[in-house]
């Protein structure tokens, strides 16, 4: 396992080269570049706040901004899994031919997906101190909590790459699950829309986890609990070791499969 | 144990599926019915391999394709695993097996380098410190900056080489990249693999180009079947291969004179051309066969130097072409070109073709050395022009080492005399 993450730490320049390769491809021959990045949420605000001013009146305070959130977090998750699914199968030359660990394929994905996410902090919390909510200490929980998330997109992510070299229903099966997925987490509604008999096997979704805790230190100027940071923890490292586990029984017959 | 490579009891296994790919259906079903996966056929592509490379060895591996030589140095490079026994090396790897792989056509050549370098375990400081070396070693200083989609193949593959035999290994890998670029760049190629011997790093070649193979390795491991068959000094295995190599010649050849009466069709068939993408022409007529004979009047795709060869190709002309060239070529199989006579520059003039036919050529003596060649065969109209067929490359024999010419250095004998003349 030691070796195994120091070996990846030796291939960091690779890493470095795929996520700013990824990241150059997305926005090459566009004229506003990486500026695209900041745009999209931005205009969502807009969108969603002349929207639900004037044509759905939705009763959640500050709704563009608790869409947000959401809606940020989410998108890295599922743009994540839905990019890094494919990553061993699209890489099948590189695979079938020289050695490198391939975790760095999934990896690389979701670090740059992790990128745009952290980009996207520049225009909403501008927005927040401009919609005047208060900011504070609980903003300290949020390098932690981006952490656990990534852990845990890591691991499904090793999950599903390994598996859809095998079987090419995955990703098509990930398309439709990441759509359910979407409504069961509290995205565009909050928790307390759940009716109460549903609510703990509605919390079972680690997605909840996750949107709760980054609207209440960005929004609710609320820290976390105990509780929830041992939650997040956990998440995190279980689904990491256990998707790290079954991309590393495929790994072996990777170059024969693709 | 000191760097270098040891092998024990390595076995792999490959399974072979009817479908493409098999997918989740079948896997469910077979999880359900209990059923052990009848949707693939296995075999084991090595048996049972032993090796001990010592650090600072030239080791040659070769072997007929299927042999299980490609699969040995991908199980070295760590790109596929074992399914019996294990393989311990010591050191920095690099392998040259599939050059430029992971390029990006809308990158440049430089991006490339870094992009390709990284793919390659290098670090930014390293590529950065070798990067003048790498542009110069490639020979493309003028287009480096430009998107490698403008590049041809050739100036793909130098810049993919120059690349990955920067990457300053303890064990270098090769696979079958010798033959790559035009002759010069080889030969830079080969200076630098030398280069690395002298250093005293440990290189393995898998490789068909058996001259090669005998000029640098110390030692050279013969496979067949997934077996080492011959291990020792390079001249025993090779000349242990052509044995094998005609070995089986011999006994398809007998074999297909058995059964030449009854399926006269099927073998037709079996003869057909390596491969047909090389071909090209209008078809008005068209070579429908090839054949080499050898001085017993018996079909052979091995000779030996100095063997007498007889090449029939057969031709069908759908109409009546007046003056006809018939034209063919000598290549060896790492591409140099060695002869291509046609009927013109001969003064051989045929009046025309229509119908069925055959046009022989005949060497009295083979001045070809031991190797692989590629035989390429054509129909021109008279102006050597317009191509009513022409299959490039498109045939294949070998020549093997005779008892009576020694030389083995080059690609030709030439009959000859010595003679000295002291005080």
């Amino acid at each position: 396992m030691i070796n195994q993450l120091k070996e990846i730490y030796g291939f960091k320049n690779l890493i470095y080269n795929l996520v700013a390769r990824d990241l150059k491809v997305k926005y090459k021959g566009s004229i506003l570049g990486f500026l695209w990045s900041l745009l999209n949420p931005l205009i969502m605000l807009i969108v969603y706040t002349v929207a639900f001013k004037y044509i759905i009146k939705i009763r959640v305070e500050n709704f563009p901004l608790f869409f947000l959130c959401g809606f940020l977090p989410w998108t890295f998750l599922s743009l994540s899994l839905s990019m890094a699914v494919s990553s061993i199968k699209d890489n099948a030359n590189l695979v079938k031919k020289v050695y490198f660990p391939r975790e760095i394929l999934p990896l690389s994905i979701v670090l740059s997906n992790l990128v745009q996410f952290l980009l996207t902090f520049i225009i909403l919390i501008p927005a927040l101190i401009l919609f005047k909510i208060k900011l504070g200490f609980p903003l300290l929980f949020l390098p932690l909590i981006i952490l656990f998330q990534l852990a845990f997109t890591l691991g499904l992510a090793f999950i599903l790459s390994s598996l859809n070299v095998f079987f090419s229903d995955v990703r098509h099966l990930l398309e439709i699950l990441l759509q359910i997925w979407f409504w069961l987490t509290p995205i565009i509604y909050p928790v307390n829309f759940v009716p109460e008999r549903f609510q703990s096997l509605y919390r079972l979704n680690p997605a909840v986890l996750f949107v709760e805790s980054y609207r209440n230190s960005l929004l609710y100027n609320k820290g976390l609990s105990s509780v929830e940071l041992i939650s997040l923890f956990l998440v995190g490292a279980v689904f990491l070791t256990f998707g790290h586990l079954v991309f590393n029984r495929y790994n072996r017959r990777f170059a024969e499969v693709i | 144990m000191t760097d270098g490579i040891k092998i024990r009891n390595v076995s792999k296994k490959f399974r072979i599926y009817h479908e493409k790919t098999f997918n989740l259906k079948y896997a469910v079903i077979n999880f359900l019915t209990g059923k052990k996966s009848s949707y693939y056929d296995e075999f084991w592509a090595l048996k049972d391999i032993n090796m001990d490379i010592k650090k600072g060895e030239t080791i040659g591996i070769i072997g007929e394709n299927g042999s299980g030589k490609s699969t040995l140095l991908k199980l070295m490079a760590r790109i596929l695993f074992p399914d019996q026994g294990y393989i311990f090396a010591k050191g920095k790897i690099a392998a040259l097996i599939e050059i430029g792989a992971g390029f990006h056509s809308e990158l440049s050549g430089r991006e490339n380098i870094y992009i390709n370098g990284s793919i390659l375990g290098l670090t930014k400081k390293e590529i950065n410190s070798n990067i003048a070396n790498i542009i110069e070693f490639s020979g493309l200083e003028r287009f480096i900056d430009n998107s490698i989609k403008t590049y041809s193949s050739g100036m793909y593959v130098r810049l993919g080489f120059s690349i990955a035999i920067h990457v300053d290994p303890d064990i270098l890998l090769i696979d079958e990249i010798l033959a790559v670029g035009d002759e010069n760049f080889q030969k830079k190629c080969l200076q630098k693999i030398h280069g690395f011997k002298n250093e005293g790093k440990t290189i393995i070649i898998v490789s068909h180009d058996l001259v090669t193979i005998e000029k640098i390795c110390d030692r050279v491991f013969l496979l067949d079947n997934g077996l080492i068959v011959s291990a020792g000094n390079p001249v025993d295995a090779i000349s242990k291969y052509h044995k094998i190599l005609y070995k089986k010649e011999d006994r398809a050849l007998r074999l297909e004179e058995k059964e030449v009466v009854q399926e006269e069709a099927a073998s037709q068939k079996e003869k057909s051309p390596v491969h047909d993408t090389n071909r090209w022409g209008t078809r008005e007529a068209e070579i429908t066969n090839i054949e080499f004979y050898n001085d017993q009047y018996i079909k052979s795709d091995v000779f030996k130097t100095g063997d007498f060869m007889k090449v029939k190709i057969h031709y069908t002309a759908h109409k009546r072409i007046k003056r006809p060239v018939f034209g063919i070529a000598f290549y060896r199989e790492e591409g140099i070109h060695l002869t291509g006579p046609n009927t013109k520059t001969s003064n051989y003039d045929i009046d025309h073709i229509e119908g069925q036919g055959f046009v022989e050529y005949t060497i009295r003596s083979i001045p070809f050395l031991p190797g692989a060649y590629l035989f390429t065969a054509s129909i021109y109209d008279f102006s050597c022009l317009h191509a009513y067929d022409h299959w490039e490359r498109c045939y294949r024999f070998n020549v093997i080492e005779s008892d009576k010419v020694k030389e083995r250095y080059g690609v030709m004998y030439i009959p000859s005399e010595w003679r000295h003349h002291g005080q």
